[in-house]
């Protein structure tokens, strides 16, 4: 609908000088701000140009602004609002219109009397006009003419305008005009000697405009002349009669000597010269001129506050701006309040579509509260589907420390430490089966241990099929948007994303994005990241700009924690050989070393033996059988049939599935 | 060159009168350097021949005070209008915010006036400018002699003003027109510097 006229900001009533000649028309002005509907409904000030009329008008919206932030206020010229009006008839919107203008908490129609120069605004006018006044909403109307000297307007309307208030501002006497001058003069902080103003206060301006116009003129002699002006230098400046030895004449020159002159004829007298003091003109529209374009950031402020005021947005930065003089940078300070305002919407946008009752929440409607409201959105995504967990099995303390895999945990350890930081992103490169899944795993949980939430941990075929399950539109948003919040993201088997274009393209936009957060990102591939092949180059490169960290195949040290570890639980924890012997076993990644342990504990206890060296010996090399039989024995218990079937059982050719509770216990082996 | 530095709380600007030889761009300077009363009169530097033919430049400093908080400093400059000093004209265009193009309003000086219009549009293509950006005031000079020698406004408005410039009749020597130029190119230039315009800090 139509939008109003920008206010200017500077036009409220702390800075409307109240003087005898306009002091009934602005406390009637104050009454309707602070009453709308109530009191003088319609409000009508008129007065001769340049005495405030306007001012006057625009405090009024400022004034109920104030008092209530929801109030909405509609500033128009008579001229805007039959242009208005033109448009909606020719878009077939003239009853919206008529409600438009008739619902608007405050309407402020300015320059009334330019009312019979559009021949269908009078007839619609008073329709509005009719509507506002049966909701009792507030009319405020300016002119240049008293009503009755107003032709053109309707009966009723003018009926309605008799019916309400109608007060006239005067041209300012002396004493009014010395207190124009002096309330001016501190607003612009200048200062003028006694007798001055009151000088310029006794010659007959009647318009308030060119009173603070001979202001102007004062403080651009004022400021660049060696003496402050006296009364008699003040009246001649401002009565327009030339004073040739006027000591207050501006402009210094200054160079270096070697002056010439070297005109054709001789130059004419300044001080005869018909033209008057025209440097002091020139001077004067420089000052005017200055003035307006430096103070014109003071506008585009107001402009702007107004502008995401309407918008709904908290405008403090910017009503801070206006109370100080120039700032180093307005343009900046702009810019920045209208990034933030974007970055609210985002937030806003983002946490509305996890929790649409957070949409117009008030706590995305500040942009000097943007932790607020980022919190809101991480309240929200708290609230929302849950991201894949890290497997509580895995945890670093756990993870085998050997010569071989001591940098790939030394590394783990420092992600731990310092999130998001030293080395981000962190891709663990190992052979299948080497404990990848359980570093990365690890980190995850070690994370989340250190308070760092949420950590999302999947693996990659797990990416993929969320990607082809949502993918597109807002399934994709709400997808996306689960990840996007997490603290640190852990993606096992990185490799597998080969050849999968559109994984590849979500994981490189959640890249970017968590990079730029500076959330942890951590990777494990079973393939280098250099011999990869089948992923996006950008993503690889990406990736290496990371740290990678080898995680080589267990030495015996390794092994030897391992196998420890595995142990403990057991009566053999501290059977020191029986470890020794089983880390001696060749096995070429860490889950060949479980797989082993696993053997003899499984062996031991089917056969309710006791574990040992030799027993362990027996069933992985069949060795001994006799006193592994002997121990079964020993132990007067009788097993499970399958146990019963003795090693031989044991050492068969089929493929046993022994017991797979969760993926550490999972065995598959092929036994002999 | 120029700015509004709101840091340093500064404006400056270099306004440049270019035009024919003899056309009278340092009248103007002079006739503005002549409204200052005696006793705040500094010193013109004028860089001229025996034969008081401008050979550098004139340079005409105006401080014009504090406006708004703001130190305000206007440099005005002329450029030798002779055919061979090319190359003085385009140093001292260089920075230039603004430019009066005084032209001789005789007759006989129609060809000089298109050739010193056309060097200024080349000067500044060379240094990059687009003379439509550059704020540009022309003064038809010299309109106080005799009607049988010169061209009235309105046949140099035809023959030079196709952008619609502000254009002013002078007569520079008693100062008829000069501060109305002056104002005029004032007045553009501290638009466009506040609007952003002037590739500084603004």
């Amino acid at each position: 609908m139509t939008p109003s006229t920008p206010l200017n900001p500077r036009a409220t009533f702390d800075t409307f000088v109240e003087t005898a000649s306009n002091r009934l028309a602005a406390t009637a002005a104050r009454t309707v701000g602070e009453f709308p509907g109530a009191s003088y409904n319609p409000l009508l000030v008129f007065s001769a140009a340049g005495l405030g009329k306007t001012h006057l008008l625009m405090a009024i919206a400022h004034y109920a602004r104030k008092l209530s932030r929801g109030t909405t206020t509609l500033y128009l010229t008579i001229e805007e609002f039959a242009d208005a009006h033109r448009s909606a008839v020719l878009a077939g919107q003239e009853n919206a219109f008529i409600r438009h203008h008739g619902e608007v908490d405050f309407l402020v129609l300015d320059d009334l009397h330019t009312l019979t120069r559009h021949p269908e605004a009078p007839a619609v006018l008073e329709a509005v006009v009719q509507h506002r006044l049966e909701a009792n909403r507030q009319v405020v109307l300016g002119s240049r003419r008293a009503p009755q000297e107003i032709r053109g307007v309707p009966e009723v309307l003018a009926r309605h305008l008799s019916s309400g208030l109608a007060v006239e501002i005067s041209s300012p006497d002396a004493a009014g005009r010395l207190e124009i001058l002096k309330r001016k003069a501190a607003e612009m902080r200048i200062e003028f000697d006694p007798g001055v103003l009151e000088a310029v206060a006794a010659i007959p301006i009647e318009s308030v405009r060119e009173l603070i116009g001979a202001l102007n003129r004062l403080a651009a002699f004022q400021s660049v002349s060696p003496a402050p002006l006296d009364p008699t230098q003040a009246r001649v400046l401002i009565s327009g009669v030339t004073e040739p030895e006027a000591e207050f004449s501006a402009s210094a020159f200054t160079g270096v000597p070697g002056e010439v002159d070297h005109q054709e004829r001789p130059l004419p007298d300044p001080a005869a010269s018909p033209l008057g003091d025209e440097f002091g003109a020139f001077l004067s529209e420089v000052v005017a001129s200055v003035t307006e374009q430096v103070e014109r950031w003071r506008q585009r402020v107001g402009e702007t506050i107004l502008y995401w005021e309407g918008e709904g947005y908290r405008t403090g930065r910017l009503e801070a701006l206006l109370e100080h003089e120039v700032p180093a940078e307005p343009e900046l300070v702009l810019k920045q309040f209208a990034d933030d305002v974007a970055r609210l919407k985002g937030l806003e946008a983002e946490a509305a579509a996890l929790a649409p009752d957070l949409a117009g929440s008030p706590v995305f409607r500040d942009p000097d509260q943007m932790a607020a409201a980022e919190g809101a959105l991480a309240h929200s995504l708290a609230r929302g589907i849950p991201v894949p967990q890290p497997m509580p099995e895995f945890l670093l303390q756990e993870f085998g420390e050997g010569g071989a895999s001591r940098n790939a945990l030394q590394a783990a350890l420092a992600v731990v430490a310092e999130s998001g930081g030293k080395y981000n992103p962190l891709i663990v490169v190992g052979e299948s089966g080497v404990g990848k899944s359980h570093l990365v795993h690890g980190i995850g949980n070690a994370l989340i241990a250190a308070g760092v939430t949420p950590v999302a941990c999947l693996n990659a075929s797990t990416f993929i099929a969320e990607v082809t399950e949502h993918a597109e539109g807002r399934a994709l948003l709400e997808w996306r948007l689960r990840y996007r919040w997490v603290a640190a993201f852990v993606l096992d088997d990185v490799h597998l994303l080969a050849g999968s274009a559109r994984a590849q393209e979500e994981l490189g936009l959640l890249f970017n994005h968590l990079m730029d957060q500076r959330r942890q990102l951590v990777f494990s591939s079973a393939v280098p990241i250099a011999a990869l092949r089948g992923i996006d180059p950008r993503l690889l490169t990406r990736m290496e700009a990371g740290l990678v960290v080898d995680l080589p195949r267990p030495d015996r040290e390794t092994r030897l924690q391992i196998v420890k570890r595995l142990l403990a639980t057991t009566p053999a924890a501290d059977d020191a050989a029986l470890a020794d012997y089983l880390a001696s076993r060749p096995a070429e990644n860490a889950r060949l070393v479980h797989g082993t342990v696993q053997r003899v504990l499984s062996a031991a206890e089917a056969h309710q033996a006791a574990l040992s060296p030799a027993f362990a010996r027996e069933v992985l090399e069949g060795i001994d059988g006799a006193s592994v039989r002997s121990s079964a024995r020993q132990s007067g218990s009788r097993g499970p049939s399958l146990a019963q079937s003795g090693l031989s059982a044991l050492r068969s050719h089929e493929k046993m599935v022994l017991e797979w509770p969760s993926i550490v216990d999972r065995l598959i082996e092929e036994l002999r | 060159m120029s700015l509004v530095n709101f840091a340093a709380r500064e404006i400056t600007c270099k306004l440049v009168y270019y035009g024919p030889g003899r056309s009278g761009k340092t009248s103007n300077l002079q006739y503005i350097h002549g409204r200052v009363p005696e006793a705040r009169r500094g010193r013109m530097v004028s860089l001229a021949t025996e034969s008081d033919r401008t050979l550098f430049f004139d340079f005409l400093p105006l401080e014009l005070g504090t406006i708004s908080g703001f130190t305000t400093r206007f440099q005005l400059y002329t450029v030798p209008g002779q055919v061979y000093y090319n190359a003085t004209r385009r140093l001292v265009l260089q920075g230039a915010d603004g430019v009066v193009f005084v032209a001789d309003s005789q007759a006989r000086r129609f060809d000089d006036n298109l050739e010193s219009f056309q060097n200024l549009q080349e000067n500044l293509l060379e240094q990059g400018i687009d003379v439509r950006s550059l704020p540009t005031v022309l003064q038809y000079n010299k309109q106080d002699l005799p009607a049988e020698l010169v061209l009235t406004p309105a046949d140099l408005e035809d023959a030079l003003n196709f952008r619609s410039v502000p254009s002013f009749s002078a007569d520079a020597l008693h100062g008829s027109g000069v501060f109305e130029t002056l104002k005029a190119l004032s007045a553009l230039v501290l638009k466009r510097l506040a609007a952003g315009n002037s590739g500084e800090s603004v």
